[in-house]
């Protein structure tokens, strides 16, 4: 017997159940059609077979939940580097703001060092709508 | 002060940097968003085969209830799980294509160049102006290409076992234990089509009916069957190609990298054929 039962072992264990339903029902067609078991019998042995696909049903769900579990590490690990590309993503889309950024700066400073007090408004105005574009 | 800049310096960065195209890696990510994608068009999932089962059991017992009422909790929980694995490998591919897009890093360096032209610090012709801003494009879009070549490189290499692990547990849930639900079913079809073929209360036209809603229903499971097993085979294909690139750190440019992409694409081909076939 294993020690642990996993997904897979789950899954197989199903498969199983499922062949020895397949072949009870094979059996109970057979009998009755040779008439050796009865009508009831018949209906019987199929409620039987019936609860033997039941389990197995539940089997292979209890193994696809058993899953998740055993992904988890993977998952994790997966997600996290889904994380990192997209801050890289992010980040490599922030350098043209940087660069705007730096020419609004020169433009800002040129102003100051001319002395042009128009200028400088407007310059200031275009580093905030820069800096709220950004914030956006 | 005012110094003349001569522009040829600002060329030398761009002419030491060798142009990284990343065009591979855009198409071997496309090609597996491409084959992923199917997952959609599947139709088919845990929470189906509960309402498929519980629709049969009041069919096959004469139960007529104002509305359906299936107890599909535990198959929802199912297909959440499954929904998990396929979301963080359809978001790994995403990420990569993303980052290999030729739009990411199309730097537009009009600003800073204008502003440099605009001081009185370097004096610089129009044609100077012009000049230098495509070469420091240049420069900073290709190393910024090298940078994201290297990061993909490194995120291949970093993703590949989880990737495989996934791969592996979502083909199984879906091939394994999705179709064995739809095995199950098919039994409990057989067995009550076949019961009432040997009802003796029944006519043959009655019998011919149960005979060829038996049939209808075992053509319907085998074209899910298809669909599911060239699904997976697409997965495996996929997880193969990456293992396989990213064991051997192949270089994006490399002749042995096109050609894996170019395998996966003409591989994935086939499948598509399989998939779409019994999709209509």
């Amino acid at each position: 017997m294993k020690e642990r039962v996993d997904s897979v072992f789950l899954s197989q264990l199903a498969d199983d159940f499922l062949e020895i339903a397949k072949k009870f029902n094979d059996y109970r067609f057979e009998k009755i059609s040779q008439q050796v078991i009865s009508q009831v019998t018949f209906v019987e042995m199929g409620k039987e077979a019936n609860r033997l696909m039941d389990t197995a049903r539940e089997m292979k769900l209890l193994s696809t939940l058993i899953v998740e579990e055993e992904a988890a590490e993977a998952l994790n690990q997966l997600q996290s580097i889904n994380l990192e590309i997209k801050q890289t993503i992010a980040t490599l889309k922030n350098v043209q703001t940087a660069f705007d950024l730096i020419g609004t700066l020169g433009e800002l400073a040129m102003a100051m060092v001319e002395k042009k007090p128009s200028a400088i408004a407007e310059k200031i105005r275009a580093l905030m709508d820069l800096l709220s574009e950004k914030t956006d | 002060m005012v110094c003349k800049l001569p522009a040829v310096f600002l060329l030398v960065p761009g002419i030491f940097l060798a142009c990284t195209s990343l065009k591979p890696v855009q198409q071997l990510s496309e090609e597996a968003r491409r084959g992923l994608g199917h997952f959609h068009k599947l139709g088919y999932n845990y929470a189906e085969t509960c309402t498929m089962d519980c629709t049969f059991q009041k069919v096959r017992t004469f139960t007529v209830d104002r509305r359906l009422n299936c107890e599909c909790a535990s198959y929802q929980k199912a297909d959440s799980v499954v929904w998990g694995l396929f979301r963080a490998m359809e978001q790994y591919w995403m990420g990569l294509s993303e980052l290999a897009s030729p739009g990411l890093t199309s730097y537009d360096l009009s600003a800073p160049v204008q502003s440099l032209h605009a001081s009185e610090f370097v004096s610089l012709s129009e044609g100077e102006v012009s000049a230098i801003q495509k070469m420091a494009e240049f420069a900073v879009n290709t190393s910024t290409g090298r940078f994201r070549s290297r990061r993909i490189l490194h995120y291949m290499k970093d993703a590949d076992p989880h990737l495989r692990l996934l791969t592996e547990k979502l083909g199984f849930v879906l091939e394994q234990n999705l179709l064995g639900l739809l095995e199950i079913q098919q039994e409990e079809w057989y067995t009550h089509y076949k019961t009432q073929t040997i009802n003796s209360e029944l006519n043959a036209m009655e019998k011919e009916w149960a005979t060829e809603k038996h049939y209808q229903l075992v053509e319907d499971a085998e074209k899910i069957r298809l669909k599911v097993v060239s699904l997976v085979a697409m997965l495996d294909l996929i997880a193969e190609k990456h293992h396989s690139l990213a064991v051997t750190a192949e270089k994006i440019g490399s002749e042995n990298f096109r050609n894996i992409t170019a395998a996966l694409s003409d591989e994935l081909k086939d499948l598509y054929v399989v998939f779409e076939q019994v999709n209509e």
